[in-house]
């Protein structure tokens, strides 16, 4: 299936910057689950690149001169094979992903909920689903900084928030488990078309769990990039000096290649 | 002066089991019995003035932010003979290159593992580990430029590597400091005995920052988080002797994947970042997204091989207190060699054998967090109270894989000023092992000092002092 991207991001200041600096992880990488058949990304700064250690590439973008706004366009056509995912696309061995982090720590409510499963694919399809029963789907609920214990107290998050509770409980558990983030095909119109999952290393093979979408196979997902929780695959990191506060604007959209939006 | 001799079944420096002087000791002991004892008292009175003049302060992590306090100086060398010498600088030569090969190989191609001599989990899952630096290549292959290595002697004469330093290892300053103070308040003590000289340590340091690039005439830099560090003296003081700039992260700056420096005449590039950040740190948009210590930028400018660190991103999971058993292990694997240097025979409390063995002898070991440096999270079990037994054995059984446990060895002693004279305690050593075109160290190293009687614990923020270390150039026939 062949899928035509578009992603806006734009952050507007309220008083013009000095400097800025940002990571971007914006650029999918072929893999046999998908292939890259046209990509460009464009920022209005000066821009080099970087593969970091999970392999994600990662545009450096700085600006110099003040600005009041910047947007990032990621455009693309990318063909998904289909093929499911395989056990050799880590540069490293899935334990990697066996340790907590800051925004994935699972606190005692979170230990007691994921005691109740175990490391094989049954069980953590129910927790998939007994994990989006309890956190209620609410965009804009919450912030980037949102761990995975305030989600499960809160009981509402996105897709971010979902999926770090998975792996906050996969992780107890002894399941190694990564984030993704990237993009998503659906055919309903209110869902967001950035999106983040998450992929569970059972033995052999690393497998999709996409918690908000209770999926498990990545038959309409674009990675654009992989790591411990969003901070190591967060579409854009920066940091600026002088622009007072900021707004985000995101829009995203992906479309079937050949037809209209 | 009277020198108190030591308790029986202890190592001491000084004296051998049959309380003699043991020979290569022999000019310090005369100086000691011939030296007054008030001229003695106001040499430490005139150390302590000069020290504060110096601004060697340090201050404890938990206490008033400001709060200098002065590491308590003792005025009786520590004196290691050449034959010792000679086993020590070859078995850390060993050990420190064993580490080095290891650091490469777990964040390159995983033989190690492979082989089956450690397993992924503790390894890659170990909270040091730095995914960050994974198939980075760095100049020689070496990541820890700077290593401080922490020995014991034991009562069986034989020195013990207790825990490897390869991440920030502070203390170098005070070696250098010690000797000088005794070589400005005792010249003619240094006439009698054949002492090696320290002071060549920044150069070498200097030489090895260097080599850290492949550049010809690489630009060094020192990073400090700033003057609230406990460490800011040694920043300030090392980036001094070797002539190169002292920064903090807001002196630096990132653009095309290549750091710079501010400087009066305009930016500079950095070619070598002698960093006393920990790595979370180092670049808010990488690690801590909270770090104010660092700059952003300089993981790419790392990643982009524009930039070296000494010591790099991650050694913190070669210098871990649960990989630490395997060291020995690493050195056959590695090098093809028996290690030289003695590990400390450890129990990994993760594993239901040995946390068994733990908890029915804990009154006699040592039980230490798998990660932790200070010396806060211990306990000395034939010094603990039923209360603090009680307690860790509870912390023991909720989360055993952050423990390991030794038995308490028995730090050799030295003759040490003390409140009632001259007086045995225990001590510990320090050298510093530098990495880069090849293995050097200045022979010597910061000796700690537990000023407490019986006291173990020899860290500074726990009430330890320093001495100056002297390594005999030869040996007395």
């Amino acid at each position: 299936m062949k899928l035509k991207i578009r992603h806006d991001t734009t952050y507007t200041y309220d008083e013009p910057t000095q400097t800025s600096i940002q990571y971007i992880r914006l650029t999918p990488r072929n893999t046999p689950q998908q292939r890259i058949l046209e990509w460009n990304l464009r920022t209005p700064g000066d821009t080099n690149m970087m593969t970091d250690g999970f392999g994600n590439q990662v545009t450096v973008m700085t600006m110099d001169r003040p600005v009041s706004e910047i947007t990032l366009t990621a455009e693309g056509i990318v063909d998904l094979t289909g093929k499911p995912l395989t056990k050799d696309d880590s540069p490293f061995p899935p334990a990697v992903f066996l340790r907590p982090t800051a925004l994935t720590e699972a606190s005692k409510p979170i230990k007691k909920f994921a005691d109740q499963f175990s490391a094989n694919k049954r069980s953590l399809v129910r927790m998939m689903n007994k994990i989006l029963e309890r956190i209620q789907f609410v965009p804009g609920a919450t912030t980037v900084t949102h761990t995975a214990t305030e989600a499960f107290d809160d009981k509402k998050g996105v897709c971010q928030d979902h999926t770090h509770v998975f792996i906050a409980c996969c992780r107890y558990i002894g399941v190694p488990v990564r984030y993704v983030s990237g993009y998503i095909h659906t055919d309903s119109e209110d869902h967001l078309a950035t999106h983040a999952w998450a992929e569970v290393w059972l033995g052999h093979n690393w497998h999709t769990f996409d918690v908000v979408n209770l999926l498990n196979v990545a038959e309409s997902h674009i990675k654009l990039a992989t790591g411990l929780d969003y901070l190591d695959a967060a579409p854009v990191r920066g940091m600026r000096a002088g622009g007072g506060a900021e707004s985000l604007h995101t829009k995203a959209w992906v479309t079937r290649a050949g037809e209209s939006q | 002066m009277l020198i108190q001799t030591p308790a029986e079944g202890l190592y001491d420096e000084l004296f051998d089991s049959d309380n003699r002087v043991r020979p290569h000791c022999k000019p310090l002991e005369n100086w000691l019995v011939d030296s007054d004892e008030d001229l003695i008292a106001e040499k430490r009175r005139e150390a302590n003035v000069l020290f504060q003049r110096l601004g060697i302060t340090f201050n404890v992590y938990g206490e008033d932010q400001g709060a200098d306090r002065l590491i308590p100086f003792d005025l009786i060398p520590r004196v290691i003979s050449a034959a010792d010498w000679q086993i020590l600088s070859s078995g850390l030569r060993q050990r420190v290159q064993a580490l080095n090969r290891f650091l490469h190989d777990i964040y390159h191609n995983f033989e190690i593992v492979k082989a089956g001599v450690l397993s992924a989990e503790q390894v890659f899952a170990n909270p040091q580990y730095q995914p960050g630096m994974q198939n980075l290549k760095l100049p020689r292959n070496l990541y820890s430029h700077i290593a401080g290595i922490d020995l014991i002697r034991h009562n069986d004469g034989d020195f013990y590597v207790l825990e490897d330093n390869l991440r920030c290892p502070s203390g170098v300053s005070y070696m250098l400091e010690n000797r000088r103070m005794m070589m400005r308040l005792f010249p003619e003590l240094f006439a009698s005995a054949p002492v090696a000289p320290v002071d060549h340590y920044p150069a070498l340091l200097g030489e090895t920052l260097r080599a850290a690039s492949l550049k010809p005439n690489p630009t060094v830099a020192v990073l400090t988080p700033g003057r609230f560090n406990s460490a800011y003296f040694e920043h300030a003081f090392l980036a001094r002797q070797m002539g190169v700039e002292l920064v903090e992260g807001a002196d630096l700056f990132v653009r095309k994947n290549r750091v710079y420096m501010k400087t009066t005449v305009g930016p500079q590039q950095v070619d070598v970042i002698y960093r006393r950040i920990d790595d979370d740190f180092l670049d808010p948009l990488a690690g801590n997204p909270k770090s104010m210590l660092g700059v952003p930028g300089l993981y790419a400018a790392y990643r982009s091989g524009n930039v070296v660190f000494a010591n790099a991103m991650g050694t913190g999971v070669a210098d871990d207190k649960s990989i630490y058993p395997f060291v020995p292990d690493m050195i056959r694997f590695y090098l093809g060699e028996e290690p030289i240097l003695k590990n400390v025979p450890t129990w990994s409390c993760r594993k239901p054998k040995d946390l068994k063995y733990v908890l029915e002898h804990l009154s006699e070991l040592v039980v230490k967090e798998a990660q932790g440096a200070g010396g806060y999270g211990m306990l000395i079990g034939p010094k603990a109270t039923k209360k603090e037994l009680s307690h860790f054995a509870d912390l023991l059984k909720a989360k055993p894989h952050l423990y390991i446990a030794q038995p308490t060895l028995s730090l050799s002693t030295c003759p040490t000023f003390v409140e009632e004279g001259v007086a045995p305690r225990h001590l510990d050593l320090r050298p510093f092992v530098l990495s880069g075109k090849k293995i050097q160290m200045v022979p010597g190293g910061l000796t700690r000092v537990a000023l407490k009687e019986g006291s173990l614990v020899v860290n500074s923020s726990q009430g330890g002092g320093t001495k100056d270390t002297w390594v005999l150039e030869g040996d007395p026939c």
